[in-house]
């Protein structure tokens, strides 16, 4: 095991723990403000891949490979907008039974992915990257792909974009407002019922966007989002609920063991003593990596 | 103790089912002994999350570990003395592993699937429980539990036969499994099991111990500061659970003649789950009946068209949550009582009559 | 009857809790001597119910200890605390709404509280008990009645009549009368008198009036520390005590309920 393969394990984990930081940040948002568990968090990275598709078909005899910057936008919006209805129809009517919202949500991603195997099929459709990715930056022995490198720079980007927007505008004030106290909040004018809307929503553009990043990596196929899901789960479990930094820790390190144990044993093995470490890990820290103190929080 | 009207209706039922045979086709009695030993599962899955409020999506586990014993000791039964089971011979396996010795036994066999996943559900139990994991994170753990089960029987080709499953059964206890006799056998002890399963788990259910788990479900605080210990009751029901997932998946394998991992997945779990809830999560019946009558359903549609399927279940999930949360049974018990006294928020409070008398 | 031995029943010695940076309790001692009833007050922040957290074992103490009948049950988790006598009222009423008011009258009573034990059904002794609270409550007609439907009245009279049937040997009462009516006050006030002797009994309240009726010796706490500890008319007296409720004139203190 020499140090140029380690080494190209990690760089590989961590373009896979920038999809899954991705992913995580939605559900770390909206199960932080809302105690809700979006089991279709999943279908918004899988809309956002297949946006992408569609965006490469589209705009992709004109543009060229400029149909990524329509990608971006499109994933988004469209993820977004997916997200909206679902918090509009379903769970704001659900509010205050989480593990009921798990259910319903879970029958959600059901319909979704049935709906992308009538569309799509059930084999994955492949995205073309841009020329200006299919490139690979060589450092010492290490090949590093520009697409991943790509990724962990969105990944990053996104990160640094979310952070600013909750520590430092005004709406991240009110969401962390909500957070503390609903019902303070609510008495001291924030309309709750409407930022609850705008978060989720936020969460599944997030996702979308990691939909980008995803297609960019591999074919899109109606399980992408249910493959990631779980992991993602894991993420938010271990970073600690509505902590952005504990997330990213856990996404990298979650990252980082999947691609490591892969590379000695079998995939499948590395997964299966992945998810019992998570479980050992919370017997150790059963708040995650950086607990969030509240109150709130016991009652989830 | 006054029979319950929900007890004569499940006695009833049995009687009609116990006669199934007399007047049911093959397949469809196939069929529904199929389902009867699914059923057993539900009425698991009512303990832990009707009564106790604990939502599992990892009974698959449990039921799988009850399912993959039996089955264990069937493929060493059909394999001649001596030679090693035939995905074993294909993947390069020289020795019978370890964990397969036991199950050569059928007594011990037994005693496993009696055993066995009520211990894994008991501490899989503890590890949550004890350290206060409650909710939606209970959701998560078990589901991630139940994955790393599934992926590890899928890479581990040539000590669980992977993804084929285990099949190929022939007799069990001497008794040939492919035999017409046997269906009919088969059928009355699946349905003896689940009156067994029905009966034992009302009677639990009307002891102290079920007002303690509908207690913890409602304030879990309050009822440790009475002093009960929640955890310790928790891990109980869970038992319960993982025992009837086990007995579940043992029948489930013999009607099948066969356990895979695919059979034991999320998808499998998560159906448990939305037949319970639409049969009625609080009432054993109900979601007995539920599941029973869900999957003869999903039987008729999934093979007339097998993609509107998940659009069924999609949408049963989020209607059921939505309109239906107390489920079928839920829906046919507030009619025939009487009207629920209504919230009088403003009546005076009874005046206790010289309450320091009695103490 | 642990009222023959002169040690204290309950002995806090010492005990700091600290949130964070923020100390809540700090250094302190607190003894109760079996059945006497003692009252707590002080303004708002000044440690009163993580006191009462820390007696139960919700909250562990940074340093210090925690004695109840010579024991150290700091350490305990909150059901052995429970389990050795220890009963703490909320504030909101905390029945258990799954349930019928007989049985969580009846769950309250039971002395076995085991996952094995508890599949014995009440004994005769405890379902006698448990009517008897039912008919002195007022509460017969409203036995068999989820106590989710209960009116929020007869909830509170249902959780005194549950704090009644567990026969605790410590009493913790956080702010027993709110929301209660100028009578129930003194109804309330009356049969916490005549429980204690038998039972030792702690009550939380800032309800002068009720402090009033209740004649029994008054703890004051602020900023996490025993400030004064006397008779009441004596503290109205020590124009230190009223400083700490922030300069109020007395009467304001008297109208707070």
């Amino acid at each position: 095991m020499d140090f140029t393969f380690i080494a190209g394990q990690l760089f590989t984990g961590l373009s896979v723990a920038s999809i899954l930081l991705l992913a995580a940040l939605g559900l770390a948002l909206s199960f932080g403000l809302m105690r809700v568990i979006n089991m279709a968090h999943g279908e918004f990275l899988m809309v956002g891949g297949y946006l992408t598709y569609l965006a490469a078909q589209w705009a992709g005899p004109t543009l060229g490979d400029g149909y990524l910057w329509v990608a971006f936008p499109l994933a988004f919006l469209g993820s977004a907008l997916l997200g909206a209805v679902m918090e509009f129809t379903v769970i704001r009517r659900l509010y205050g039974r989480p593990l009921d919202t798990l259910l319903a949500t879970f029958g959600i991603s059901l319909i979704l992915q049935q709906a992308a195997r009538h569309l799509f099929g059930s084999t994955g459709v492949p995205v073309t990257a841009p020329t200006w990715l299919s490139g690979a930056l060589t450092v010492g022995d290490v090949t590093l792909p520009l697409v991943r490198l790509f990724v962990i720079a969105l990944a990053l980007a996104v990160l640094g974009g979310m952070w600013w927007l909750l520590n430092r505008s005004r709406f991240g004030m009110q969401v962390r407002a909500v957070n503390a106290s609903r019902e303070m909040a609510a008495a001291l004018g924030v309309n709750t019922r409407a930022l609850d809307l705008l978060v989720f929503a936020l969460g599944a553009g997030v996702a979308g966007v990691a939909g980008v990043g995803l297609a960019l990596i591999a074919p899109v196929n109606p399980t992408v989002g249910a493959a990631y899901i779980v992991n993602a789960f894991l993420v938010v479990v271990v970073g600690g609920v509505g902590s952005v930094l504990g997330g990213a820790a856990a996404a990298v390190l979650l990252g980082f063991v999947t691609a490591l144990a892969e590379g000695f044993t079998s995939v499948s093995l590395a997964q299966a003593a992945l998810l019992l470490l998570v479980v050992a890990f919370l017997q150790w820290k059963p708040r995650g990596l950086i607990p969030t103190t509240s109150r709130a929080l016991e009652d989830a | 103790m006054k029979p319950s009207p929900g007890a004569l209706v499940t006695l009833a039922l049995l009687l009609i089912l116990a006669f199934a045979p007399l007047y049911l086709g093959a397949y469809p009695l196939t069929l529904l002994g199929r389902v009867l030993a699914l059923s057993v599962a539900a009425v698991g899955v009512t303990v832990v999350w009707g009564r106790a409020g604990i939502l599992s999506l990892g009974q698959g586990l449990f039921f799988g570990l009850g399912g993959y014993a039996l089955a264990m000791h069937l493929k060493l039964t059909a394999t001649p003395p001596g030679d090693l089971p035939d995905f074993m011979v294909y993947n390069g396996v020289e020795r019978l592993p370890w964990f397969w010795a036991p199950f050569a036994s059928a007594p011990l066999t037994l005693l496993a699937v009696l055993t066995l996943p009520a211990a894994a559900a008991g501490l899989v139990a503890w590890l949550m429980f004890r350290r206060r994991i409650t909710g939606v994170y209970v959701s998560i753990i078990t589901q991630a539990l139940l994955l790393a089960f599934v992926t590890w029987l899928n890479g581990a080709q040539g000590l669980t036969s992977g993804t084929n499953g285990i099949t190929d059964f022939q007799t069990f206890l001497g008794i040939d499994l492919r035999s017409p006799g046997t269906t009919r056998g088969l059928y009355w002890v699946t349905l003896a099991a689940v009156a067994l399963a029905l009966g034992g788990t009302a009677a639990l259910l009307r002891t102290p111990f079920g007002q303690v788990l509908t207690a913890i479900r409602d304030n879990e605080n309050r009822t440790r500061f009475l002093g009960f210990n929640p955890a310790a009751f928790k891990i109980a029901a869970f038992m319960l659970g993982g025992l009837l997932a086990g007995v579940s998946g043992a029948l489930y394998t013999l009607h099948l003649g066969t356990i895979s991992p695919a059979m034991i997945g999320t998808a499998f779990s998560l159906e448990l789950v939305v037949w319970v809830a639409l049969g009625g999560r609080a009432s054993l019946l109900g979601s007995a009946a539920g599941l029973v009558l869900g999957q003869l359903a999903k039987d008729r549609v999934s093979s007339a068209a097998p993609d509107a399927w998940l659009y069924v279940m999609g949408a049963l999930f989020v209607l059921v949550v939505l309109v239906l949360p107390q489920g079928v049974a839920g829906l046919l018990a507030r009619r025939p009582r009487a009207p629920q006294p209504p919230l009088q928020p403003a009546a005076p409070s009874p005046v206790p009559r010289e309450v320091s008398d009695a103490l | 009857m642990p009222s023959e031995r002169t040690e204290p029943l309950l002995d806090v010695r010492g005990v700091t809790v600290a949130f964070g940076g923020f100390k809540a309790l700090t250094n302190l001692s607190l003894q109760v001597p079996p059945g006497h009833l003692r009252v707590l007050i002080g303004p708002n922040g000044a440690g009163k119910s993580t006191l009462l957290d820390t007696i139960i074992g919700k909250v562990r103490p940074d340093s210090g200890e925690v004695r109840f009948a010579g024991r150290v049950i700091s350490r305990l988790p909150e059901h052995r605390v429970a389990g050795l006598g220890i009963c703490r009222k909320f504030q909101a009423p905390g029945v258990l709404e799954g349930l019928t008011a007989r049985e969580n009258l009846l769950l309250a009573a039971r002395r076995d509280k085991g996952v094995l034990s508890i599949l014995r059904p009440p004994t005769p002794a405890e379902q006698t008990r448990a009517d008897e609270l039912l008919d002195l409550t007022g509460l017969t007609g409203r036995a068999a009645i989820p106590a989710a439907a209960l009116a929020h009245g007869e909830k509170q009279w249902l959780e005194i009549g549950m704090v009644v049937a567990a026969d605790p040997r410590l009493l913790l009462l956080d702010e027993p009368t709110a929301g209660m009516t100028a009578q129930e006050t003194a109804q309330t006030a009356a049969l916490i008198q005549t429980m204690a002797g038998r039972h030792t009994v702690l009550v939380i309240d800032h309800d002068m009036h009720f402090v009033d009726l209740l004649n029994a010796p008054v703890t004051v706490l602020h900023q996490g520390q025993v400030f004064r500890e006397g008779d009441l008319a004596t503290l109205r007296a020590d124009p230190a005590v009223m400083e700490i409720y922030l300069g109020r004139p007395r009467e304001a203190a008297h109208a707070q309920a």
